[in-house]
């Protein structure tokens, strides 16, 4: 009978068996609802590390204070859809997550009452950490007077350079890296190092706007200036720009940087055959270079950056990662105690957190941690944490924006087309069209932000 | 009573497909197309703007060069794949070649592996100076290694292409495959007969057996192509490329609604894109006359 029965379905055995097993896997979860977590606060990171140090951090929390923490590790691109997506829907937002620098802007968009995180500049007044953290490190993640965001770190930038290669040569002309205070000192001392198609001097992409960043900081600019005003198309963007183009667009033994990938493997190998001899290199990047580029383990300095001009910055800044409250937290104070205990908590923690990852961290109480001061036999026992941390006060604030993605792109697009007019119309002119792209470019996102209606106002 | 009942029945079983559509289908269309009339910050503030999306839209060269980007590219891809995948499957049809079977395994796994692994697979075989392509290259025509097929302007849509055509040509083999084995072969020898050679065969009796799946191929390739979306974002690492070269149409939807928050722009570019797509596989069933042939 069974048999017939089956023989009447329409379309066999398999739709029968399909249905069946959705049928017990529906009435299974029915019965068995997963558990939403149990701990009194929630949060999301993205950095594997991170996570790791918060997770003992939550464990030590959980027994000084009785509550328990969740702490959960999600992938860096997940993070910013899976947070927007839970504060647009109100559904699952965390207490705390860390979000990065460059995607932060856009989530303080909007009316500044519906911004999704707290403000945190009453907490920190009232604990007095404002002091304790260079005042350039806040600049990111303050909106219209609100601070969404607590930075996790300074990240300054420092020229990473192959030791083997370069101090050699310079010894034989009595001289050394420190001695090299400008970018023109370093271009001119090294130029006999620098072989059309086998070596340059500097990794720099053509096309790519995150190395132009950093010089258009060191020499005091940002595509956003304080209060979300835009000023990529400003004089010093028009020199940085002007400065940094010939660098790579110039032809055969002129060209001095040169780039295969900014983060792929082909960019390690590069550098560890000598295709380039220094890249810009924030604290994070460091322990990047000593994990994916092991070759060179005692080949490796670090110098801070030459100026764009004498006397002028010698760093500037590179990436980098906040620490938000939800503006629905369930107990926002007991989020700011934890926030508080893993950004500005022991000096030990910190340096445990150095010791992997190389980020020093904005709270000066945590740098006279020995971790800051060991000797890194990779970088030929130079004391990392001491070279950073000189640097720390010095780097230039970023402003972040909404608008910021759309700026960037744009900037992205200037930088290719003065890439190509330089190579192929030389000198002649090339400042003239820096300024024209670049104002053009920053036209472009200005009435982007024409369109935004004041949210404030019609709140 | 039970006149009621059978008059109420075919409405009773039709209703769980029409309340699910009603949810999930009719009300986010709907609610789109009014999202598109609004300036918004996430779903929670909205400014009303009427048609001025759209009016914005028209004149946003972003907007322009996306198009341009995604037009390229389904142009390179349908023009290249198709032949190439009839080419393919017409060969693997052959009762001549040996092991076709495994043959046609292999030129359909790339469908295989997702399309994050293909683009990390073929970041690696793109990499400029240790790249597999370019080694290639090199050794066979002595071109530079240096080529940055991924963050040169021109050669960005080039590389996205040849990433397509790995992906997808052997997807599109396996329908022509089914459909050349549908052509009645005594048609073949009825040729034969008439003394048509294997071009005449083929124009005259393999395409019009064919022409169905054909059609259908190309338009889905199109449609499917200018949604390109998850390829491009993964192979420029998460962004637009070099001077916007890969951007798309639905990248560009992406970066405006969920990387900048403005869902109603969003979903003003989602409709335009709607349009081109209805418009263009109009003009496709119009041009092979494929309307014409149902009726």
């Amino acid at each position: 009978m069974f048999r017939r029965w089956l023989d009447d379905l329409p379309l066999g055995l398999a739709p029968l068996l399909i249905a069946a097993m959705g049928l017990v896997a529906g009435l299974y979860l029915l019965l068995h609802p997963v558990q939403r977590g149990e701990a009194d606060l929630s949060m999301w990171v993205f950095g594997p590390l991170h996570a790791d140090a918060y997770k003992m951090a939550a464990e030590d929390f959980s027994v000084r204070t009785d509550h328990t923490i969740d702490v959960q590790l999600i992938n860096y691109n997940a993070v910013n859809q899976k947070l927007r997506s839970a504060l647009w829907a109100a559904v699952n937002i965390p207490d705390l997550v860390e979000i990065e620098k460059s995607a932060a802007g856009g989530f303080f968009r909007g009316p500044l009452a519906k911004v999704g995180f707290l403000d945190l500049k009453p907490y920190l007044v009232r604990d007095h950490i404002l002091d304790r953290v260079p005042a350039n490190s806040l600049a990111t993640y303050t909106e219209r007077g609100a601070i969404f965001g607590l930075p996790h770190d300074i990240h300054p930038v420092m020229l990473a350079y192959r030791a083997d290669i370069v101090d050699p040569y310079l010894a034989r002309r009595g001289l050394r890296m420190e001695d090299l205070a400008t970018w023109g000192d370093y271009f001119r001392e090294l130029r006999g190092l620098c072989t059309a198609g086998q070596r340059y001097l500097l990794q720099i992409e053509h096309g790519d706007a995150w190395a132009f960043q950093i010089f258009l900081m060191q020499r005091g600019g940002g595509i956003f200036g304080p209060g979300g005003r835009l000023r990529m198309d400003d004089d010093t963007a028009v020199q940085t720009m002007t400065w940094m183009i010939p660098l790579v667009a110039e032809s055969g033994d002129n060209q001095v940087a040169e780039s295969l990938g900014n983060w792929d493997p082909s960019f390690y190998r590069g550098l560890i055959e000598g295709f380039y001899i220094a890249v810009l290199c924030p604290d994070w990047r460091t322990s990047q270079l000593e994990a994916f580029a092991g070759d060179l383990h005692g080949k490796m300095r670090l110098v801070p950056l030459p100026a764009a001009t004498p006397g002028g910055l010698r760093t500037s800044q590179m990436g980098g990662t906040m620490l938000g409250i939800a503006r629905s937290a369930r107990n926002p104070e007991l989020a700011w105690q934890f926030a508080r205990q893993i950004y500005y908590g022991s000096p030990q923690q910190h340096g445990q957190l150095f010791r992997t990852t190389n980020i020093i961290t904005p709270d000066r109480q945590a740098w006279n941690d020995p971790a800051y001061h060991e000797p890194r036999p990779y970088w030929c026992n130079q004391v990392l944490g001491e070279q950073f941390i000189a640097l720390a006060d010095a780097v230039p604030p970023f402003y972040s924006s909404g608008f910021l993605p759309t700026a960037q792109a744009k900037l992205n697009e200037a930088i290719v087309a003065c890439y190509g007019r330089y190579r192929s119309h030389g000198v002649e002119g090339f400042e003239a069209y820096v300024r024209q792209r670049l104002t053009s470019a920053a036209d472009y996102v200005r009435r982007q932000m024409a369109r935004e209606p004041d949210w404030d106002a019609e709140e | 009573m039970q006149r009621s009942a059978s008059r109420t029945a075919p409405y009773l079983f039709l209703s769980p497909f029409v309340l699910s559509f009603l949810i999930f289908g009719a009300y986010p269309i709907i609610r789109s197309m009014i999202l598109s009339l609004y300036i918004t910050s996430g779903p929670e503030a909205q400014h009303f703007v009427g048609l001025g999306n759209y009016r914005y839209l028209l004149q946003d060269p972003d907007f322009w060069t996306a198009f341009r980007n995604t037009a390229t590219f389904a142009v390179g891809s349908v023009v290249l794949q198709l032949p190439l995948s009839l080419g393919l499957a017409i060969l693997l049809n052959r009762h001549d070649i040996r092991g076709r079977n495994v043959f046609r395994f292999i030129f359909f796994s790339p469908n295989l592996m997702g399309l994050v692994f293909s683009a990390l697979l073929f970041m690696l075989i793109l990499a400029p100076k240790f790249g597999l392509l370019n080694a290639g290259l090199h050794a066979l025509f002595g071109l530079p290694l240096t080529t940055r097929w991924l963050s040169t302007p021109a050669l960005v849509m080039p590389a996205l292409i040849l990433v397509a055509l790995w992906l997808y040509t052997g997807f599109n083999m396996v329908y022509f495959l089914a459909a050349l084995q549908g052509v009645d072969t005594e048609l073949y020898e009825a040729a034969t007969i008439d003394g048509a050679g294997r071009w005449a065969q083929f124009w005259h009796v393999t395409l019009p057996g064919i022409k169905p799946v054909l059609i259908f191929v190309v338009v889905l390739s199109t449609i499917g192509s200018f949604q390109l979306f998850e390829l491009a974002f993964l192979l420029l690492g998460n962004s637009s490329g070099p001077d916007q070269a890969g951007l798309t149409i639905v990248m560009y939807l992406y970066q405006n609604g969920f990387l900048g928050g403005d869902l109603g722009y969003a979903a003003a570019i989602g409709w335009t894109l709607a349009g081109m797509v209805l418009i263009l596989a109009i003009v496709q069933l119009r041009l092979t006359g494929a309307g014409r042939e149902e009726r």
